[in-house]
Formats: C-alpha cells, sequence, structure tokens
C-alpha cells in the first residue's frame, strides 16, 4: 500500500493522491455534497421565513390571492418531480449493478421530467405576465383588491423562481452525468458524480414538496 | 484489499423498495390535495407540512440514501434542520408574543363619558398640550417617536414610515384640528396608523393638539370647519373599547 498515485492495480478504481482509497473519495466527496445542500436548505430557509411572516401579518392575502395559482398544475408538477427524483434514484441503483442501459433510459426520463417541469412553469409564468399578475410595482392586474396583492407574487416568483433556476440546474448536471454515462465512465467501483447529482436533484424535489402545499393550496 | 471489497458506502437498494417509495409519495400526493378542500380552519397548513415532512423523510431516507449513510453525513444535513427550525422559531415567537411596548389603555372611568367642553377642547391651551404630550408618549411613540420624528423603535418596520411631525411633511387627511382629531380616532388607511377611539374625545383633541405645537404654519378650523366636523359641545363620548377589553369586562362581569 506503499503506492498513493493516480493509478491503481487493475480492476480497482483510480483516485486521487490524497486520499487513502476510492472509497475515502468517495465518501469525501459526497460528505461536501452534503455540506453544499445545508446551504441550500438554509437559502431556501430564509425565503420560507420570509413566507412565514408574511402569511401571518396578511392571511386575508394568501387566501384571496393563491386563487390566481392553479392547483392542477401544481399538482401536475409535483407528480413530475417525484416520477423524476424516482428515475434518478432508479438510475444510481442501475449504475450501481453495471446496467449502463437502463441507467442511460432513466436519466433519459429524469431530463423529459424536469424538462416538462420547466414547461409548465413556462406556462404559469406566462399567465401571470399576461395578466400583470407580477412582483412589486409591476403588478398591474386589477383582479384582486387587496391592496398588498403585489406583495403575494412577490414571494410566489422568488421561491418558484429560485427553485426553478435549480431544476435547469440540476437539468444540466443530469445531462453532464447521462453523456459519461453513456461513454460507460461509471461503474459499480465509480459512480461518484451520479450519485452527487442525485443528491442534489432529490434535494430539488425535497423544495417543492413543500412549496406546493404553501403556494396553491391554502385554505 | 479486502477493505474495497466490502464496499460499505456503497449499499445497494433493492429495486423494488424505490417502487415502495414512489407509491408512499404519490398517494400522500393526492391526500395533500384532497385534504386543502376540506376545511379544517387552523388545521390545514400544519398538515399540509405535516405529510410534507413525511414525504421529505421518505425522499432523504431512501432516495437519497440517508439511511444507510454515514452518521457525519446524516448529522450534517440534520444540522441545516435544526438551524432553520430554530429560525423559524424565533421569528414566529417574535411575531405572535411581542408584547406592544405600550399597550393601550381604555379609559373606562365614569370621567369619559362626561361631556365634552368643546370650546375648552378647541382650544390650544399649555395643558391641553402637556396632557397631549403624556398621552403621545405612551399611545404614539412606538411608531412615530418621544418627539414625534418618525423615528420610534418600531418605525423602521413599518411601510409606509411613521408620519415625522417635525420636517414639513404633510399630513396626508389635513391638519386642521378636527381632522388630526379624526386621524387619530379612524386611523389612515393603507398604512399601519390605527384608530384610537378607544380614547375620550378630549384625548384626542389634547393629542391633536401636541402634534400641531410640533411644527408651525399648521391651518386653523374656521368655523364652518368646526361645523362640519360633526364635533359638538356637551356631546357625551361614546367610549369604544377593544375587543379584548370588552371581553375582559364581561368575563369580570362589570
Amino acid at each position: 500500500m506503499s503506492q498513493h498515485g493516480h493509478a491503481s492495480p487493475a480492476g480497482e478504481p483510480a483516485f486521487a493522491h490524497h486520499f487513502h482509497s476510492a472509497e475515502h473519495e468517495f465518501e469525501s466527496s459526497k460528505f461536501g455534497m452534503w455540506l453544499f445542500l445545508v446551504t441550500e436548505v438554509l437559502m431556501f430557509g430564509g425565503l420560507f421565513v420570509g413566507y412565514i411572516i408574511f402569511r401571518n401579518l396578511y392571511p386575508d392575502l394568501f387566501l384571496e390571492v393563491h386563487h390566481a395559482l392553479d392547483w392542477k398544475m401544481g399538482a401536475l408538477n409535483t407528480i413530475v418531480l417525484l416520477i423524476s427524483s424516482l428515475t434518478m434514484a432508479l438510475a444510481i441503483a442501475y449504475v450501481q449493478r453495471n446496467k449502463k442501459d437502463l441507467a442511460v433510459v432513466c436519466l433519459i426520463i429524469t431530463l423529459i421530467c424536469g424538462a416538462t417541469f420547466m414547461g409548465v412553469k413556462y406556462i404559469e409564468y406566462s399567465h401571470k405576465f399576461h395578466d400583470g399578475l407580477l412582483p412589486g410595482k409591476y403588478y398591474t392586474s386589477e383582479e384582486f383588491k387587496h391592496p398588498k396583492a403585489p406583495l403575494f407574487f412577490s414571494v410566489y416568483f422568488m421561491m418558484t423562481g429560485l427553485h426553478g433556476i435549480h431544476v435547469l440546474m440540476g437539468m444540466g448536471a443530469i445531462t453532464w452525468v447521462l453523456i459519461r454515462t453513456r461513454r460507460g465512465e461509471f461503474s459499480d467501483k465509480y459512480f461518484t458524480p451520479v450519485e452527487l447529482v442525485g443528491l442534489f436533484w432529490h434535494l430539488i424535489d425535497l423544495i417543492w414538496i413543500y412549496l406546493f402545499p404553501l403556494l396553491y393550496l391554502i385554505s | 484489499m479486502s477493505n474495497n471489497s466490502e464496499h460499505k458506502g456503497h449499499h445497494l437498494v433493492p429495486i423494488a423498495n424505490y417502487f415502495k417509495v414512489i407509491t408512499a409519495l404519490l398517494i400522500l400526493t393526492v391526500i395533500t390535495v384532497a385534504a386543502a378542500q376540506v376545511h379544517l380552519g387552523h388545521w390545514n397548513t400544519p398538515l399540509a407540512m405535516a405529510i410534507a415532512t413525511v414525504k421529505a423523510f421518505l425522499v432523504m431516507a431512501i432516495f437519497m440514501g440517508l439511511k444507510y449513510d454515514t452518521r457525519e453525513n446524516i448529522f450534517t444535513i440534520s444540522c441545516s434542520f435544526i438551524f432553520l427550525g430554530i429560525f423559524v422559531f424565533l421569528t414566529w415567537s417574535d411575531l405572535f408574543y411581542r408584547i406592544p411596548a405600550t399597550p393601550i389603555k381604555p379609559d373606562t372611568t365614569a370621567n369619559a363619558a362626561a361631556p365634552l367642553d368643546l370650546e375648552k377642547a378647541l382650544k390650544a391651551s399649555p395643558e391641553a398640550i402637556a396632557h397631549g404630550k403624556e398621552l403621545f408618549k405612551t399611545n404614539c411613540a412606538t411608531c412615530h417617536g418621544e418627539h414625534g420624528a418618525g423615528d420610534g423603535p418600531a418605525a423602521s418596520a413599518l411601510n409606509p414610515h411613521p408620519r415625522n411631525f417635525t420636517n414639513g411633511e404633510k399630513f396626508k387627511q389635513g391638519d386642521k384640528l378636527t381632522q388630526v382629531v379624526k386621524t387619530i380616532t379612524t386611523g389612515v388607511k393603507g398604512s399601519a396608523m390605527a384608530g384610537f377611539p378607544g380614547l375620550p374625545l378630549e384625548d384626542r383633541f389634547a393629542l391633536a393638539h401636541f402634534v400641531r405645537s410640533l411644527e408651525s404654519g399648521h391651518a386653523n378650523d374656521t368655523p364652518a370647519d368646526i361645523e362640519a366636523s360633526g364635533f359638538k359641545g356637551g356631546e357625551k363620548a361614546k367610549p369604544k373599547i377593544p375587543i379584548d377589553a370588552a371581553i375582559q369586562r364581561l368575563i369580570e362581569g362589570k
């Protein structure tokens, strides 16, 4: 065990020289990803706390104005994201079992789900833009009489917008691991990037799980 | 290489488990939507959050593999939720349990119902201004600042900001005495300025005198203005008190 080089004996994955083993490298990478997810939770956490404050200050506002959102669209997107989480988890499971083709199929389905989510969001957003249901001074709609109606759309666009950006980033990352999976770069011995992209994608799902009832289902 | 062959971190989750989890997640989504159609009063949101948390646990435990992950990773991500919990709890408790600096005490004594001496009330006597100053400290200073400069402790949180009475800002609803009394009585719509109908009418006049005394150049009421304002001498003030004070009186059986 004297060599800490980049090359490794046949059958064993390569690992960087500052790690003891491929296992060590994998665990370190994963720990790093979890640390990043902590910052993500706290970033969205700030928005959730803002939501709590405004909802408690203006309960009637949220009750009235949430009708601008179509819960069916929100529910559809919830299902789409949940399924994408399943296929992402399956993709990792198949990589771990050396079933490359199945993993590729799962990643493609995950991408399609992500695109569907963004498509539905696009439809929702364009309706809001068209109706002037926009944040702050850009609010031009006559639909809601509540004086704080623009505030609801500030909250809505900030939370779903930041989430949507994450979906796009996640889709980019999935495309990257999809290409590498197709090239056969991953196996049961080395699949760190797929695993980490998976964690990121599941976090996006996790946040939407909370956003959906908080924004679309207020009663 | 026995260490490597164990592959401790690479726990293989049976694929069937993933399908069990997605089934549970989809069922919980249907329950979330269905529960939102049922009217549960204040319980709708906590229920939705509880279901969301069950879903979040499923996603984290199985999809994200935390159930089979190292203790370090479980601890790390748990920390984020613990700190988020502290963030939410402290903000929430501040929002709900902050005691107003000086709660408004309605005057429920017989004096409050005494007939109004209009002539006396209209006069900006030093006594009236001094009395108004005292009332201002207990009822208004939290937002408007002790010296009426709109810089009370609560001011920074308010939009539109509380009126500064010392720098020539306009009174939104007029600066004549009767107009200011009306503003104090009914508040200003679209702002945090509340009405204080619980204060005896004479006190509201005293407050108006004090506020107007902070700056010169305010317009004065013409006799027609006073006529139009509807304030009449000898009028018995009907003290209105906040609902919670009324409930208190009911409970005490007074």
